[in-house]
């Protein structure tokens, strides 16, 4: 490790704010977000479908449970369409 | 002579440093195992004995301990109601555990709806005395096949009894544990980490042993046990404070195995606090360390384990004690550096530097939560990550004190089991309907 | 492998201390095999590991001139300081670094199946 030829109570003191100055930029991208959070969860569960307060756009699911989703909406979907009245009859 | 002493001192420094770092190394290679093998094995297909066309519904008994928690037993009493599996062959008990607020009034309001829901009230004579008491009770009114646990504040999906009663098909299941999911995780810090702990833990700890066929874990909620092995085990253990690792242990050790289904879930409501995350990875810290002393050596001497599952199984049992182990290790760094390394471990300990067990060993429970917050197609919440440091850091005072007490209370002959139990808010409500 | 030789043979040329050297080349290794397999663009988890070597560079940099200051002023017990820090110092910009690596990946992940879905 190289020497520091005498180095001043400034480069000291700017070499501290620096190490500091390092650890909250690299600390930054979750300081940002825990304080403005934009993927707080919760994570969606299979089969659930009621969220108060979260967008389902803002959800993320995979391919194979879009799927599922898809079948148990069509599933409940048809479910209350068969007690409606025939309304063509 | 004292240059001889300082040698002497730096030699068996140094042989004590090498056992510890070879032990951390071990845990650590076994994160970087499990996550490569959790990302392999992604896009396969499910196992052939979780097929959908396998129609298999034994009796069940759902099992719900409850002290104390009115904010969120009906939610989840609510819950068991919207279960999609028959209710002729379905059996809710709520053990009501000597509470002195309003759960038992709701466990009863509920009972006299359906006639499926049973609710057992037990006074602070018998009582207030932990989980595992509370469950025995339950067990012997109990009358399914198959016995499932929940914790008062779960929220399962739908069909989850369906999807674990097929893991039974298979003869040598005894257990079927599913995946747990934070319900209150945009809560505060603490829910968010703890949020990102249980995906390490469930999305690839509990999938790569699954995977692998190593020592999967009964967490003792959100998971269903054979009711036959059960009694034949005597139940859940009183004495202990982890009764599901202590479960599972004996599950292993008579032949069966735990099944993990990470497609059948469960919402949890997490701890709060950083007060209550002490208390509660306190009691799990103390409780694993328990199961160490228990069965270490039946792990080693089973007929029923081969030896990946033991080596895995003794990992899973000292885990708690990787913490105590990591502030050791720093500890016995430092007087090295200022002693002279001794000709003897001269080559070795070029060849394992600190700097690269320390880097290369203490990313790998990053790459496991990483990883398992990508395949869950999560973004934002890795930003979040590095804060788990501050985490790993506050649970070496929690497992050190664990430990200290446990060996104070075994040299007095003193046994504290005292439960200590994690209150819930109910701030996840406001995530389902209710 | 490739990278890490690489970036062993380009780091030799440099007046690096042995300590940050050795980082760059565990950096290197690590983001190359337990990242660029993942599914996202190459373009993105080229751009992070460029931007990870220089703040690696950057970082090391930092860190021993901070504590080249601090052993001059304080003496050299605290080489002992050094080398005990500086593995977690760098482990704490190495994890922020690859944790934004990750939600850079599932975003455009996110979005190349949002397209592919619509």
């Amino acid at each position: 490790m190289r020497m520091v030829p005498n180095p001043t109570s400034t480069t000291f003191f700017l070499l501290v704010l620096g190490i500091l100055a390092f650890i909250i930029i690299m600390l930054l991208p979750a300081l940002v977000e825990w304080k403005k959070p934009k993927d707080a969860g919760p994570r969606r569960i299979m089969g659930h479908m009621f969220f108060a307060q979260t967008e389902i756009g803002d959800m993320m699911t995979d391919a194979e449970e879009e799927h599922v989703f898809d079948k148990m909406l069509v599933d409940r979907i048809a479910g209350i369409i068969a007690f409606l009245p025939n309304l063509e009859a | 002579m004292k240059a001889g002493g300082e040698d002497l001192l730096a030699e068996v420094l140094e042989a004590f440093f090498l056992i510890l770092a070879g032990l951390m190394i071990a845990y650590l290679v076994r994160h970087y195992i499990f996550t490569i093998t959790v990302l392999k094995n992604h896009q396969k297909p499910k196992r052939v004995n979780t097929a959908e066309n396998i129609t298999f519904q034994p009796t069940i008994s759902v099992l719900i301990p409850a002290h104390n928690e009115e904010k969120v037993v009906g939610r989840t009493i609510q819950r068991m109601t919207e279960l999609t599996y028959p209710k002729d062959k379905l059996q809710i008990i709520i053990i009501e555990d000597a509470s002195t607020d309003k759960t038992g009034a709701i466990a009863d309001q509920y009972a006299a709806m359906h006639n499926h829901i049973k609710v057992i009230h037990r006074d602070r004579k018998v009582g207030g005395r932990g989980k595992a008491s509370a469950l025995n009770a339950g067990l012997k009114r109990a009358a399914g096949e198959i016995i499932v646990c929940f914790d008062a504040d779960y929220y399962p999906q739908p069909d989850f009894l369906e999807r674990i009663t097929k893991e039974f098909v298979n003869p040598k299941v005894g257990v079927v544990q599913g995946r747990i999911t934070v319900l209150n995780e945009p809560y505060n810090i603490v829910t968010r980490l703890v949020a990102l702990e249980r995906i390490g833990g469930y999305r690839i700890d509990q999938q790569a042993r699954d995977n692998l066929g190593l020592i999967t874990q009964f967490g003792g909620t959100a998971g269903g046990i054979r009711r036959s092995l059960l009694e034949s085990l005597g139940g859940w253990n009183e004495s202990i404070l982890a009764e599901d690792t202590d479960l599972t242990l004996r599950v292993y050790l008579a032949g069966y195995k735990v099944s993990y289904l990470n497609e059948a879930e469960s919402y949890e409501e997490a701890v709060e606090s950083w007060q209550a995350y002490w208390k509660q990875r306190y009691r799990w810290a103390k409780g694993h360390m328990q199961c160490a002393f228990k069965h270490s050596f039946n792990v080693i001497r089973s007929k029923n384990l081969g030896l990946k599952e033991k080596i895995d199984g003794l990992l899973m049992l000292n885990v708690y004690f990787m913490p105590i182990l990591a502030l050791l290790l720093w500890a016995t760094f430092i007087p090295l550096l200022i002693l002279k390394p001794s000709p003897l471990f001269g080559a070795v300990w070029a060849l394992l530097p600190f700097p690269l067990y320390s880097f290369v060993g203490n990313f790998a429970p990053f790459f496991e939560v990483g990883i398992g917050t990508y395949l869950d197609g999560r973004t934002r919440a890795n930003w979040l990550i590095p804060l788990l440091i501050f985490t790993f850091l506050y649970n070496i005072p929690i497992c050190t004190k664990a430990f200290a007490d446990l060996l104070i209370s075994k040299i007095l002959g003193k046994d504290d089991n005292h439960w200590e139990k994690t209150v819930h808010s109910g701030n996840g409500n406001c995530y389902i309907g209710s | 492998m490739l990278s890490a030789a690489f970036s062993f043979i380009f780091l030799s040329f440099l007046p690096l201390s042995y300590e940050s050297k050795y980082t760059i080349i565990i950096f290197n290794f690590l983001f190359v095999a337990l990242t660029f397999p993942l599914n996202g663009e190459l373009k993105t988890k080229s751009a992070m590991l460029m931007i990870g070597n220089i703040v690696c560079l950057f970082g090391n940099l930092l860190f021993s001139l901070f504590f080249a200051a601090l052993i001059y002023y304080f003496g050299e017990s605290l080489k002992t300081v050094y080398v005990f820090l500086n593995p977690f110092l760098n482990l704490l910009w190495i994890v922020s670094l690859w944790s934004v690596t990750l939600a850079a990946l599932a975003s455009s992940d996110e979005s190349r199946r949002r397209r592919l879905a619509s």
